[in-house]
């Protein structure tokens, strides 16, 4: 342990001196935290951008005027009347982010009989996939939101059941009999809902799909600040800066021929490795402390768990630090490992969520996303921090990143003992 | 104290080591004479524990496996290729390489002391490494090597690209080493060390022990007789007969002799002017000529 402890020692002294080393450890995620929170949003609390929708209203009825009233409320949304060729050539240009065309016809398939689906025919701009889902989300929402309300305003209903009553009167098609047994109930029904109290049917129908429901949460974001999203992607990139500083100091041990004497020292392969290791998972720890004593004090980040976030700390710390044994004795030279370093923590950073937020990305990334140690670190930080995770939802991530630490510090001890000067 | 016996390293088709014999008596230095890529680094990486060898027997201090803790700590290797950190000062490399070796407290800050004041750079051991000269990284180098009180020193090349200065201290602390009792495993190219430092000198060319002996076993075996060469102002004729196998061309006489100094004296005493009189005795750099033909550096 001795041996372990003078190996680190030396490693961290080495990184003070190292001017340029400690601007990647501490300064670079620090300024990304900061950065990139001000960019979505900054102050004013909203995370993102409004979203240009071009809108074209075919029905113009009293019901889809209300629907794009509902619409231009949202805040995630920048609504903008034309008709449905403007609108497809305002996407295409790259000037709306979607266009929507609600179809003629809206109000009496969304009435209460209505026994179609209500098709909004929609386009996204490819480049903003991602936003679909948020669209989609909201345009629901306001449709369901006006259904509820429908059916809770006893003129309209009554306006639709008469409307259904003549339909079916007409319908030649259907056998006289039946039409006969459905006037008689819609003719009841007419008369149950001048008697009964509106407020019954807005408690039954008032509640829109779970699935619905959903996207403002994102869209909003529940964090009371932006920078509780971009600091645990800051401390994810400080991770990295220490994992990057860490694997090309061992690859100077190489090039500075110091390994040989590492070697040649009573200490063994596994003990090299655990020294700088350890001296990386220090660097960690204290990067990660940094980051979160200073979100905390100057940019509203809450630090709702302090012990859980101790835990997550350590785990997201210690897996770093084994990923630096496994990437350090990659290359044999600072530019191989450099190269082979950069490749591999940027994909995981890419795939885990650390460059872009995961609900930006298609599907098949996000899908990815959860095998990347990035997506879990995020997870427990931001689990620890302030969407109040238990233990028991924190230690899967917590294992995980156990996991690929010890995964990646095994193969960097069976790496270097196979190496030979 | 080191035995090495038949051993070989091959890289690919390279034979770097190539059936390798000898042995390190406690207390003597031995020299590794060879030009470049004789396979002198590789025979001490071999006898290190670095390298696994090919074939053939390693045994260090009575163990056979050379990467036993307590077999490492009775050795100290001073690399060929510098292998310090730069960012660190002189006294924390050796600080560093002494807790590596079980060091701490006392012992350790008067073992640093000693190794800083033996290569003369006490003045110097609060600056950073990288400050340093060649020759002062050089003395570091060693030093480093003696921290933790060694029997035996593996020195590869001690005193490459080093002015004569740090050389001369370098010669002055290896024989200050000798007298101290190590076993000195020394390699160099140059044959006035061997013939300055060594009590024994082995000959490497090619991967192959080519002669092993004392110095003066080795160049009375190979050495061949002394050559002395005498530049006259009128050569007396007939001089070159005196001198079994002389030569005279132009003013120049030329003979081969086992007693150079007795036939110098005879030709000052016969009364002839001479301008120039250079006894060339037989040397290592000869030894190697008569060996493999060739001249141990291309200069
Ligand atoms: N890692 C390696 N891979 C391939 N070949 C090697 C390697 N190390 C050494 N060799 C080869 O082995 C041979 C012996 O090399 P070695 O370094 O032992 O020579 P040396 O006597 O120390 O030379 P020098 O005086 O230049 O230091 C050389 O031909 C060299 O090219
Ligand atoms: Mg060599």
């Amino acid at each position: 342990m001795n041996a372990v402890l003078t190996l680190a020692a030396k490693d961290l002294t080495l990184l003070v001196r190292d001017r340029f080393g400690l601007f990647w450890v501490f300064v670079f995620p620090l300024l990304l935290a900061v950065l990139f929170g001000a960019m979505f949003g900054g102050e004013s609390g909203r995370p993102l951008q409004a979203l240009p929708v071009a809108v074209a209203d075919e029905d113009a009825s009293e019901l889809s005027r209300e629907l794009l009233a509902r619409l231009k409320t949202s805040e995630a949304l920048e609504i903008k009347l034309m008709d449905r060729a403007a609108a497809r050539e305002a996407v295409r240009l790259g000037a709306c982010a979607a266009y929507i065309v609600v179809p003629s016809g809206f109000e009496m398939q969304a009435g209460l009989f209505g026994n179609e689906t209500v098709v909004f025919e929609a386009g996204i701009d490819p480049s903003r996939h991602a936003e679909a889902g948020l669209l989609r989300g909201l345009l629901l929402e306001a449709v369901h939101a006006l259904l509820a309300r429908q059916l809770s305003d006893r003129a309209k209903l009554r306006a639709s059941v008469e409307g259904a009553e003549m339909g079916v009167r007409f319908n030649e098609a259907v056998p006289q009999d039946e039409r006969k047994k459905v006037e008689i109930f819609l003719g009841q029904l007419g008369t149950f809902l001048d008697e009964v109290d509106p407020a019954v049917f807005k408690q039954g129908a008032g509640t829109p799909p779970a699935r619905v429901e959903e996207h403002p949460v994102l869209a909003a974001g529940v964090a009371g600040s932006p920078f509780e999203i971009t600091f645990p992607s800051g401390m994810v990139w400080g991770l990295i800066g220490c994992v990057a500083t860490f694997a090309l100091s061992l690859a100077r041990e190489r090039t500075a021929n110091t390994l040989l004497r590492l070697r040649f020292a009573p200490v063994g392969t596994a003990r090299v490795l655990a020294g700088k290791s350890l001296a990386c998972l220090a660097a960690c720890l204290v990067t990660l402390c940094v980051l979160a004593a200073i979100g905390a004090a100057f940019f509203r980040v809450r630090v709702e768990n302090p012990g859980a976030l101790a835990l997550a700390f350590f785990a997201a710390a210690a897996c770093f630090a084994g990923l630096m044994a496994g990437i350090g004795t990659l290359g044999r030279t600072e530019q191989a490992t450099a190269g082979a370093g950069w490749a591999i923590l940027m994909v995981l950073a890419m795939f885990g969520g650390a460059m872009m937020p995961l609900y930006f990305m298609p599907a098949w990334m996000q899908a990815v996303s959860n095998v990347s140690p990035v997506k879990w670190a995020i997870l427990a930080f931001e689990g620890a921090l302030w969407r109040g995770f238990s233990m028991k939802e924190l230690a899967a991530p917590l294992v995980g990143l156990l996991l690929v630490g010890a995964a990646g510090f095994a193969a960097g001890v069976a790496r270097l003992s196979r190496e030979r000067p | 104290m080191i035995l090495v016996d038949q051993a070989r390293k091959t890289y690919g088709a390279r034979t770097a080591v190539d059936g390798v014999s000898f042995e390190l008596r406690s207390g003597e230095t031995f020299g590794l004479l060879g030009p470049n890529g004789a396979g002198k680094t590789t025979t001490i990486h071999l006898l290190a524990g670095l390298l696994d060898p090919d074939g053939g027997r390693i045994e260090v201090a009575g163990a056979a496996d050379p990467r036993r803790a307590e077999v490492r700590r009775k050795l100290g290797l001073a690399p060929q290729t510098l292998s310090l950190y730069e960012d660190l000062t002189g006294a924390e490399n050796l600080s560093f390489m002494g807790r590596l070796y079980g060091l701490g407290g006392g012992k350790l800050r008067e073992r640093v002391a000693w190794a800083l004041e033996f290569s003369g750079l006490a003045e110097r051991a609060r600056d950073r490494v990288k400050t340093y000269s060649g020759g002062m990284q050089r003395r570091l180098n060693l030093a480093c090597a003696l921290i933790h009180e060694p029997a035996a020193l593996l020195l590869d090349e001690p005193t490459v690209g080093v002015d004569p200065q740090s050389r001369n201290r370098i010669f002055e602390n290896i024989e200050a080493l000798k007298k101290m009792g190590l076993t000195i495993l020394y390699t160099t190219h140059y044959m006035e060390e061997a013939q300055r430092l060594c009590d024994r000198v082995a000959i490497m060319d090619a991967g192959r022990i080519l002669a092993l002996d004392t110095l003066s076993a080795l160049i009375d075996a190979h050495g061949g007789a002394a050559q002395v060469t005498a530049e006259f102002e009128a050569p007396p004729a007939g001089i070159e007969a005196l001198f079994p196998g002389g030569t005279l061309t132009g003013r120049t006489l030329r003979f081969a002799t086992a007693k150079p100094l007795e036939d110098a004296a005879k030709l000052a005493q016969a009364g002839h002017a001479i301008r120039a009189l250079h006894v060339d005795r037989p040397d290592l750099e000869r030894v190697f000529l008569s060996l493999t033909g060739r001249r141990l550096r291309d200069e």
